[in-house]
């Protein structure tokens, strides 16, 4: 058992309209956001964090990406009202 | 339009006791949740503290459904190859301070179930409250006076004094230019999995002992924490110290004999992956602005230690609505008035928290936080057990045998006593005394100088035993001569008033 494995286990509302992004000028490619997200929407290609197509279907609301990002370059809002994460068992 | 006199942002327990309050005091106040039910956007640890119920009247008759009323803690203590070493347990001590503090620990419940109920109970004392509705920001007139919130459907809502309740990462703090973001080692990040069990599962294999902390030396603290009919297991650390995925850390718990027997024997399923993160501050500074005061998770009044959150909104939101409804009446929402919120908070058991702050922090981010000192910390404290209850020889040998067993560690422990320990435990117990006795303060102004460096030089110069070697000297060098410094820079500064 690995406990990547329960990261899809989520409740959702998914989101119709995007509320996170990356300015690829400002991202200096640390991966910060990489090592901390644990449902794993970011990677970093050609230097620069790229965020998952498919984020407003997996991503929790934690905005550890946001916080941890030293250069500013990660915009984090949350959904927009009655959409987004639903914790059941929180 | 319609015009607040509050209006409270977020309907977690901070927000829902600020609505309360304020609407109990005679406000008109509204309560704005984002979520389609309160709740819903939540995780917490589960466990609600004694406090809760000595402080608030409502507490001491709420029963939610799938609460469990934890009676025993005990602590598991895992090397570097995932086996568990030592564990002990601990419950209520009868002379614990007030009768909740004597009869448990904590109450295990969820958030779909709490937070619902408080948002309730605002609703009854006269709060207007609304889901489903997300803020963008506050509203500010020409000039800057803040005068309202906007929704993300665009609906402007008036008020006269912004009450952000609305988690770490706060809109309300972020736009009323109270704050963008907190430092990165201001918060940490905890991720846990909740397991759905049979409640007579749970009974047989956890009974009353619902709060499990697993310290190792190679992920951070990790907790399985048990409901009537479910339970979470999961670790935290600040959003910075991660190296590799938080999953990493997580399977390395997992590999736990003693987890894996504890999800067996509740014949656990997983239910639901959950992560969120709190404030870790040492001393919370930016709670108030012009028109806004901030509370909970929004202000970082997260205990410093163990994280607990709730009871800290709850608190600080009650403070919020009574001080919002001092300053309508007096006509002035300014930041000079709203100040008198920070006075009021740091007063309090909230404030009390953060006397220790960074006393609290230094342990924290030694050892708690720090498997590395679990290298150390697991293998003493197991030895030194060992060393006193094993029948592996007489115990004339094993008394014998004692100092060779422990004293590795010394120069470890020494270090830590010194760096975060004794620093810790005199925040937390020699609370600056003003008033003391002029003659006292000069007498001890004369006497520690004259008392405590021989003492030092003493314990320095007492070698002659095994233990006197390595413990006279790191007792007189980390202690003693600190100790006489610090008690007569003290003094000192008492004697200048």
């Amino acid at each position: 058992m690995k406990t990547e494995e329960f990261a899809g286990l989520v409740h959702k509302v998914v989101p119709s309209r995007d509320f996170m992004s990356v300015d690829a000028g400002e991202c200096t490619g640390c991966a910060d956001c990489v090592i901390v997200c644990p449902v794993f929407l970011w990677k970093v290609r050609e230097g620069r964090a790229v965020l998952a197509a498919d984020y407003r279907e997996r991503c929790l609301e934690c905005g550890a990406c946001w916080q941890v990002c030293s250069s500013g370059a990660i915009r984090f809002d949350f959904p927009d009202s009655g959409t987004g994460i639903v914790v059941r068992y929180g | 339009m319609e015009k607040y006199d509050v209006i409270v942002v977020g309907g977690g327990p901070g927000g829902s006791v600020a609505a309360m309050t304020a609407a109990g005091l005679g406000l008109k106040t509204i309560v704005l949740e984002r979520g389609t039910r309160p709740g819903e956007k939540n995780v917490s640890g589960t466990g609600l503290s004694p406090k809760c119920y000595r402080d608030f009247e409502f507490m001491k008759e709420m029963k939610l459904p799938h609460e469990r009323v934890a009676t025993m803690a005990t602590l598991h203590l895992s090397d570097d190859e995932a086996v568990e070493r030592m564990s002990f347990s601990f419950t209520p001590s009868e002379r614990a301070a007030y009768p909740e503090a004597r009869e448990f620990l904590t109450v295990n419940v969820y958030r779909s179930e709490l937070d619902p109920r408080l948002f309730g109970l605002a609703a009854d004392a006269g709060a207007e409250t609304r889901t489903s509705t997300r803020i963008v920001g506050v509203v500010k007139a020409e000039g800057g006076r803040i005068t309202g919130v906007r929704t993300d459907t665009g609906e402007t809502i008036t008020g006269d004094i912004i009450i952000g309740a609305d988690g770490v990462i706060s809109t309300v703090a972020r736009t009323a230019g109270i704050r963008q973001k907190w430092d990165p080692s201001e918060v940490a990040m905890i991720i846990n999995i909740d397991f759905g069990a049979a409640r007579a599962d749970i009974d047989e294999a956890i009974g009353g002992n619902a709060l499990h902390y697993w310290y190792s030396s190679v992920f951070p603290v990790g907790y399985s924490f048990f409901s009537a009919e479910g339970f979470h297991v999961g670790l935290g650390n600040y959003v910075t110290w991660w190296k590799k995925s938080p999953h990493y850390y997580l399977n390395r718990m997992f590999e736990i004999e003693g987890v894996q027997r504890q999800i067996r024997q509740c014949k656990g399923v997983a239910r639901e992956f959950q992560n969120h993160m709190v404030t870790f501050l040492t001393n919370p500074t930016t709670t108030y602005g012009d028109s806004v005061l901030l509370v909970g998770d929004a202000a970082g009044f997260a205990c410093p230690f163990e994280a607990e959150g709730v009871y800290y909104a709850m608190y600080s939101g009650m403070l919020a609505g009574k001080v919002a409804a001092e300053a309508l009446s007096s006509g002035d929402v300014s930041r000079g008035f709203l100040s008198r919120y920070e006075r009021a908070w740091r007063d309090s058991p909230v404030g009390e928290e953060f006397v220790g702050g960074e006393a609290i922090d230094g342990f924290v981010r030694g050892i708690g936080f720090n498997p590395e000192a679990g290298r150390w910390v697991i293998p003493m404290l197991n030895d030194a057990a060992f060393g006193l209850l094993n029948v592996a020889e007489s115990h004339t040998a094993s008394a014998r045998n004692l100092p060779r067993l422990l004293l590795p560690y010394v120069p470890e422990l020494a270090r830590e006593l010194k760096e975060d320990l004794l620093p810790l435990s005199a925040r937390m117990v020699e609370r600056p005394r003003r008033s003391a006795r002029p003659g006292l303060v000069r007498l001890m102004r004369k006497a520690l100088p004259r008392i405590l460096p021989p003492l030092a030089r003493f314990a320095a110069r007492r070698p002659r035993s095994p233990y006197g070697e390595v413990v006279g000297p790191l007792l007189a060098e980390h202690f003693l001569t600190p100790y006489a410094e610090e008690r007569i820079n003290t003094l000192e500064e008492v004697e200048r008033g």
